[in-house]
């Protein structure tokens, strides 16, 4: 990469050693935890396939790449590096786009795969020119081999072979795979489109002078509505309009329409996210879009009152023991595949509530995906130091270091106020700012929650109220 | 020579110092050197060349100073007129030309006069020429291309002096894009040298790899392709580098940049270049799937080439022509189609061939679909059973016209998607539809036209469109209510968000009317609340949110309305008192309430959204102020009367007249003007109790489109001052004189829209006076005291003119408003919202400014035309001029609002189409309204449905109806004619005919034969968008049946 990124710091759970198997380096352990040792020291890839669907596949793969390569509001470098996850029935290429606005997953079943087996394992690696050139020559008719390990991938179609070395994991993709799944876990599905029906939409998305009235600029929304049976943009809200910001993101989408057997629409109205999921044979191609085009995925905050009040970290271990296939009785069963609140909740005798924010907590650090088409979350196995979930979070940094000044005073509400939430008096530099905690929403006066209305997350001032408010700080 | 020199340099003529020069010895030329300085000092231009050169001679030497006097030279300082930047270079030339190796050391030549400078060298062959050489012959790689004279190099190349050996290490010593500049100038000698060392060819592999070159890649053209063509360069290498670039990560500019490179070294095909093609195909195949248009059909038209030297791999490349039909443009998809047609004759592919036929039925683009109905024709098998299970998904997008073609290719396919969505119309009978009519009111009904739209059902034509004004609303049913903010907290939140940004239009007088209801609370915590809040708004402007309430056109009154209640003090005096802007003066008046305590509730604030006032809360209001011996303020209260709405307004008269509240007689006296319930407006009488500015807003108030000089006695329209008979919407109402104007060609920009509240013949006179005076200083020299005078004469006679007298009515048509958040455009509809015509004029005026131009962030003002989207809002012509401008406007926010709008007019029956092309007409005057915008526009429309398509249609119809001739693009219109009645069954209209059957040849056609040959069937779309017609004329007849009880003038 051409530009200096912040890169997530791995802790690896032993050093590199020379074994009875060769080399085994610390970087490749699939875990990190030495109770999972003997997987991780299973030799090999992860997987060794041939693809089935060649050119479908290859095509997919350059459209997610071409995600990952766009930042699509400002010029700026582009990070390269999808993030494949294998699991016995499926491998997921994942990303985000350079501006972290587009959360991009092309899932591949194992139908869609020539392999006689499939492991846990995630890797990341950079897609660089040299792929996308194979990428681009991988034809119908051509053989293609699809090889995913630790240390990289491998794609060899006739005769050539290129690699891609595992690189080092953004910090702002592990950010943008926390906040992803939140606002994925609340989508649903409210339209199906023939390739055809979509086209022109697209087209008319991507066209230099329909930008704009696709939602370019900052703070224009923009609206999908179906009418006579056909989709298209509303520069307004009316019944069943669904928001879709920054619809010109969906070229890559465009590229892929001639491969597929129709495209999904998912929405949450309320958060403004959609989500397109685009079929083909044992192929689904997913584009999470952000809200509005200057707003990325990492820089949200929906989990951060979770991560600052709740009690996840406790938890987190039994709930790694539990995906892994540890039980409590020590007998081992296969790790999951899915993940779902209810059953976590059940087996480990939490609350669903618990075995969310658990769960969030997991998914704070990337280890844990959502997939809107099954409702379940997933596994991602990638070897990070939970503890380190809150410094890697900006607002709970600001938020803790509010509390630990003693920044933060409860106000005596006049009695005239019946309502059962608290006041605070936040102080942050020179200004004080007034925060209320409400049973079902927080506000505060400073200019970021008046910008957002909480729709991003608390701000560091409702986070340190929030603390101090349950007392999840050392007096 | 000297004098030879000094003539040619006057002369400002480069060709003569190169001929003066050019028998010179070197004797001769060491003898110029200080005659030459003495005459460049006597000219006075830039001295840094000669600086080194005999430092004795000063400006005022003697020699200097007799060259001036022969000359008559003055010094540049002195702003001679002789002085021009050429003067300085060919002095810079003839200096060049005689000085030695030492005092040449500068430049290597002169800047712009690289070939003279070469041919000087030449003529002269100085003996210390190699060493020169050596000294000047860039060292360093990778300098700035553009400022190493390439030219002066080849050329002495050319001319024999520059020798370069195998010591010398060329390419160390060019820059490494030099090549484009040099070329261009000096081709033969640039070749030449690329011919003797084409070592120096090695960097162009590089300018794909470079994003500077990339960027501006039409200079490059010419010497590649002259490269390409003379054997030097190695295409094929040159091509897989810049395929080889479209895998990283550049932006679309770039990639594009790759490609005219590349399509520069292939040139025109030729035997050498087709095996590099051929050789290359899996390269062309990987194109084809690019996201860019430009770069899959330089891929394709490879293709073709590989198919003409009969290698084409149709196995691979009929499952990657599909993409191309991703792509808008036509002439690619066109060519893919044939493509695609080819390669179904193998009948190994033609199954993939066929599966891709049916994909380009999405294509947008007619032609496209026809193409590859044709070719599916020949090729579709029964068999093909995913192929026509695509078709049957694509039917929805294939033009109507198609569609019976496209049943003989694949059976069954007629019957659209959309037609069983329309035969499954959830609608009323038509018995229920004369059921509902039969209960309206028979004036309700005959004001929205029912009958007409049930007569229509039967007789299948078009009905005329309803009649009615905003005043024959009923808004408190359809319009919500504003919920009041109730607590300081909540006002502190409100207005917090305001200040960071403002999207809904009702949020400022919301946020007033919290402020004038809750200032003088003070809670505990009040400072802790509102500290944030004050740090933020109470400052200069720059230092404020720009997005929000505080940050632009109403900023400066808000920020002093918002200060004030925060108890604010010291930053009041920055504010600037906003000029012309009714909003603002309110505003700021309300502020200095607010400082001196004495703010009330106002009674202007709006209890619905669009900012309506139930009259029924207004004279509580009243009242209530009233009880509380309340200053009222006066522009409080006429603010109020304009936002009555029409309705309730007998209820909240009986409030008044029964007693039940309790208003001053003075105020009784007004609010009776206001609300009572009269048959007549005829015995109307103006007293002194109030102001005439606000009896005459009373007045408007429940009849905005009244003319007092109907209605007033003669004796109290003999003391009217005669001034306010030309105002706008004060005794006359406004009578609009729009006009398009031609646009105007150069630098300056002229206005292309002129709107006048006033028609000449009502008008001031001084108006005619102040456009003279415009006219006359129109391009005059304002240095001129005559002129200046003139000006400011012009300035009084405008500033006269704009006296508005006090009349809120009047003020609101001297409203300027740009560069404002998105939320005001909107909101100035508020201000008057029963009559918007003002809105409309000031609309039409800003969108023609944006015309041409694209979408702007800082320009919103496709935000005027939201007040359309209400449900009932009638289309006036000045709306209709608004809308047409906006509908032909390049600004994309412009064009997607006017989509939008013509759809919610449509589908909502709002349309009257005489009224639409009357404005069209108007519009179109000015001869800088395109009418392929108008179709583009249309063809998004008539997807909405069909009673979209068949107004979008049968406008374009009775507006083609009125031209002689075809107008340019006229074709484009005439589509969306044939697509629509295609749809609906309609024959070409009677009116239509005689254009129609004028058309021989070109474009138009085709369409105009296709309208001329339909007969009359109605179809299930008519009868749908009939239905549809019907259905909401009844509902909105239904939703304004409430007794009205304005008098009949209003309404007329």
């Amino acid at each position: 990469m051409s530009t200096k990124l912040e890169q997530l710091g791995y802790q690896y759970s032993f050093a590199s050693a020379v074994c009875e198997r060769g080399i085994q380096l610390a970087a490749c352990d699939q875990h990190g935890t030495s109770r999972n040792r003997a997987e991780s020291q299973q030799a090999g890839p992860f997987l060794r396939s041939q693809l089935v669907y060649p050119r479908q596949t290859a095509r997919m793969l350059r459209a997610l790449s071409r995600v990952v390569r766009t930042h699509y509001f400002d010029a700026r470098p582009p990070q390269l590096d999808p993030i494949a996850t294998t699991s016995p029935s499926v491998v997921r290429f994942e990303g985000f786009s350079g501006c972290c606005g587009v959360y991009v997953r092309l899932d591949i079943d194992r139908e869609a795969l020539e392999t006689e087996e499939m492991r846990w394992g995630t890797t990341n690696v950079d897609f660089n020119g040299e792929m996308i050139q194979h990428l681009d020559r991988i034809g119908r008719d051509t053989n293609v081999s699809l090889d995913i390990s630790k240390e990289g991938i491998a794609l060899e179609h006739t005769g050539a072979q290129v690699f891609e070395k595992k690189v080092a994991l953004p910090k702002r993709w592990v950010k943008g795979l926390c906040e992803v799944q939140v606002y994925q876990s609340k989508l649903k599905l409210v339209h199906r489109f023939s390739p055809g029906l979509l086209m022109p939409l697209l087209q008319q998305a991507g066209s230099g002078t329909a930008r704009s009235s696709a939602g370019r600029s900052r703070g224009q929304s923009n609206y999908l509505v179906v009418q006579a049976g056909r989709p298209r943009l509303s520069p307004r809200m009316s019944p069943g309009a669904i928001p879709v910001g920054g619809l010109n993101r969906l070229d890559s989408l465009r590229s892929i329409l001639p491969l597929v057997r129709d495209v999904q629409l998912y929405s949450d109205p309320e958060s403004g996210v959609h989500g397109w999921m685009a079929e083909s044979e044992s192929l689904r191609y997913w584009l999470v879009v952000s809200p509005e085009l200057y707003r990325g995925f990492s820089g949200e905050g929906q989990v951060l009152s979770t991560l600052a009040t709740g009690s996840w970290e406790e938890r987190v271990d039994d709930l790694e023991d539990w995906l892994v296939g540890e039980q409590s009785n020590s007998v081992r069963r296969p790790p999951r595949e899915t993940i779902d609140p209810a059953e976590i909740a059940v087996a480990l005798g939490w609350s669903v509530a618990d075995a969310r924010a658990a769960l969030a907590g997991l998914a704070t650090s990337g280890l844990a995906g959502f997939d809107v088409a099954t409702g379940y979350y997933f596994q991602r196995r990638l070897p990070l130091n939970l503890r380190k979930v809150e410094t890697d979070q900006p607002r709970l940094r600001g938020a803790r270091k509010l509390v630990e000044e003693n920044a933060v005073r409860q106000i005596q509400l006049p009695a005239s106020d019946r309502s059962d939430s608290q006041a605070m008096e936040v102080r942050s530099g020179e200004v004080a700012y007034f925060v209320r905690l409400g049973s079902e929403a927080d506000s505060c006066t400073c200019p970021w929650f008046s910008r957002h209305q909480g729709e991003r997350g608390p701000c560091k001032h409702v986070l340190a109220a929030r603390i101090v408010a349950q007392g999840k700080h050392q007096k | 020579m000297i004098e030879a020199l000094e003539a040619a340099i006057l002369a400002n003529d480069s060709a003569k110092v190169v001929e003066v020069l050019s028998t010179a010895t070197e004797e001769e030329r060491a003898a110029t050197v200080r005659p030459l300085k003495a005459f460049w000092l006597a000219l006075g231009i830039d001295r840094h060349v000669t600086r080194g050169v005999h430092p004795d001679l000063k400006k005022d030497s003697e020699e200097v100073v007799e060259k001036r006097k022969k000359y008559n030279l003055a010094d540049i300082n002195d702003l001679s007129p002789r002085y021009h930047s050429d003067l300085f270079y060919v002095g810079w030339l003839a200096w060049y030309g005689v000085v030695d190796e030492g005092d040449n050391s500068l430049c290597p030549c002169v800047p712009s006069r690289e070939a003279e400078c070469a041919q000087i060298m030449a003529n002269r062959d100085p003996p210390w020429i190699n060493q020169w050489l050596e000294t000047h012959f860039p060292k360093l790689a990778n300098r700035d291309a553009y400022n190493w004279p390439g030219v002066f190099w080849v050329l002495l190349y050319q001319r024999g002096l520059l020798k370069i050996n195998e010591s010398f290490q060329l390419e160390e010593r060019l820059p490494k894009f030099w090549i484009p500049t040099a070329y261009k100038d000096e081709p033969e000698a640039t070749q030449q040298f690329l011919v003797a060392y084409p070592e120096a060819i090695e960097p162009v592999y590089e300018v794909v790899k470079n994003t500077m070159q990339m960027i501006l890649p039409k200079e490059w053209v010419p010497p590649i392709q002259w490269m390409a063509q003379a054997g030097l360069l190695d295409v094929q290498r040159f091509v897989e580098v810049a395929l080889a670039e479209l895998s990283e990560p550049h932006n679309q500019t770039e990639r594009n940049g790759c490609i005219v490179l590349a399509k520069a070294a292939l040139g025109k095909p030729g035997a050498a270049t087709k095996k590099i093609v051929v050789a290359m195909q899996p390269d062309w195949i990987a194109l084809l799937a690019d996201a860019q248009g430009p770069i899959a059909g330089f891929g394709l038209d490879q293709l073709l080439i590989v198919e003409k030297a009969g290698k084409l791999n149709g196995t691979e490349v009929v499952v990657a022509l599909p993409h191309l039909f991703n792509h808008k443009p036509k002439s690619h998809a066109r060519k893919a189609i044939s493509l695609l047609g080819r390669l179904a004759k193998d009948s190994a592919i033609r199954g993939d061939a066929v599966r891709g036929l049916a994909f380009a039925l999405a294509h947008p683009a007619k032609e496209v679909q026809e193409d590859a109905i044709e070719q599916l024709a020949v090729h579709i098998e029964a068999s093909d059973v995913d192929a026509i299970e695509s078709i049957q998904l694509h039917l929805e997008t294939v033009a109507p016209t198609l569609r019976s073609r496209l049943e003989t290719v694949v059976p069954g396919s007629s019957e659209s998607p959309m037609d069983e969505d329309l035969s499954t119309f959830d609608a009323s009978s038509s018995e229920d539809l004369e059921a509902s009519a039969a209960e309206l009111p028979p004036a309700v009904s005959e004001r929205f036209q029912v009958a007409t739209a049930l007569k229509a059902l039967v007789s299948g034509e078009l009905p005329t469109a309803g009649n009615w004004k905003a005043c024959d609303l009923c808004v408190l049913d359809v319009y919500e209510p504003l919920q009041p903010i109730e607590t300081v907290e909540e006002l502190v939140q409100v207005t917090s968000a305001a200040v960071e940004a403002c999207e809904c239009p009702d949020t400022p007088e919301r946020i007033l009317d919290g402020i004038t209801r809750l200032y003088l609370e003070r809670p505990k915590h009040f400072a802790t609340l509102t500290k944030s809040l004050k740090t933020r708004v109470c400052q200069e402007i720059m230092g404020r949110p720009m997005r929000g309430i505080v940050g632009a056109v109403l900023s400066e009154p808000m920020a002093r309305c918002i200060g004030a209640w925060l108890g604010s003090t010291g930053f009041f005096e920055d504010l600037l008192k906003p000029s012309r802007f009714p909003p603002g003066d309110f505003m700021w008046q309300l502020a200095d309430r607010l400082k001196k305590k004495t703010a009330y509730p106002i009674v202007s604030a709006p209890t619905h959204r669009g900012g309506w006032i139930d009259p029924r809360v207004w004279v509580k209001r009243l009242h209530e102020l009233g009880v509380s011996k309340v200053d009222l303020l006066e522009c409080d209260l006429v603010r109020s009367l304009l936002r009555l709405t029409p309705d309730r307004r007998e209820e909240a008269w009986n409030l008044v007249a029964e007693g039940t509240l309790t208003l001053s007689p003075a105020m009784h006296k007004l609010v009776r003007v206001a609300l009572e319930p009269i048959e007549s407006t005829d015995h109307l009488q103006l007293d002194d109790q109030w102001p005439i500015q606000v009896w005459i807003t009373a007045i408007r108030s429940r009849d905005p489109w009244i003319d007092l000089a109907k209605h007033l006695p003669e004796e109290e329209m003999a003391q009217i001052p005669e001034e306010l008979w030309r105002k706008p919407d004060v005794l006359k109402p406004s009578n609009y004189y729009w006009r398009s104007l031609p646009e105007t060609k150069g630098p300056r920009h002229f206005p292309i829209v002129d709107s006048e509240p006033m028609a000449p013949a009502d008008r001031d006179p001084l108006k005619a006076e102040v456009e003279q005076m415009k006219e006359e200083l129109n391009g005059a020299s304002l240095t001129s005291p005559d002129n200046v005078l003139k000006l400011i004469a012009l300035g009084q006679a405008e500033e006269k003119l704009d006296h508005d007298l006090g009349f809120l009515t009047a003020q609101l048509h001297g409203v300027r408003c740009a560069f404002a958040p998105p939320y005001l455009y909107p909101y100035l509809a508020t201000q008057w919202p029963m009559k918007l015509d003002w809105y409309w004029s000031l609309a039409s005026v800003s969108l023609s400014r944006r015309v041409d131009s694209g979408a702007s962030v800082e320009e919103r003002y496709a935000q005027y035309l939201l007040p359309l989207l209400e449900l009932d809002c009638p289309m006036t012509i000045m709306a209709a001029r608004a809308m047409w401008i906006a509908t032909v406007s390049k600004d994309g926010n412009a064009k997607g609002m006017a989509i939008e709008a013509w759809i919610e007019l449509s589908q909502t029956d709002r349309c009257d189409v005489e009224l639409l092309v009357e404005a069209w007409g108007d519009v179109m005057a000015g001869g800088w309204m395109k009418l392929n915008r108008v179709a583009e526009v249309f063809s998004e429309v008539s997807q909405a449905g069909p009673l979209a398509a068949w107004i979008a249609a049968r406008t374009c119809a009775r507006f083609l109806e009125l031209q002689e001739t075809l107008p340019r693009d006229g074709a484009k219109l005439l589509e969306i004619i044939d697509q629509a009645y295609e749809r609906l069954g309609l024959p070409a209209d009677e009116g239509l005919k005689p254009l129609l059957e004028s058309i021989k040849s070109g474009k138009a056609k085709g369409a105009a034969k296709s309208i001329l040959c339909r007969t009359g069937v109605i179809t299930s779309q008519r009868s749908a968008a009939l239905q549809q017609l019907a259905e909401q004329r009844i509902d909105r007849a239904r939703r304004n049946s409430r007794p009205i009880l304005l008098p009949a003038s209003a309404t007329n």
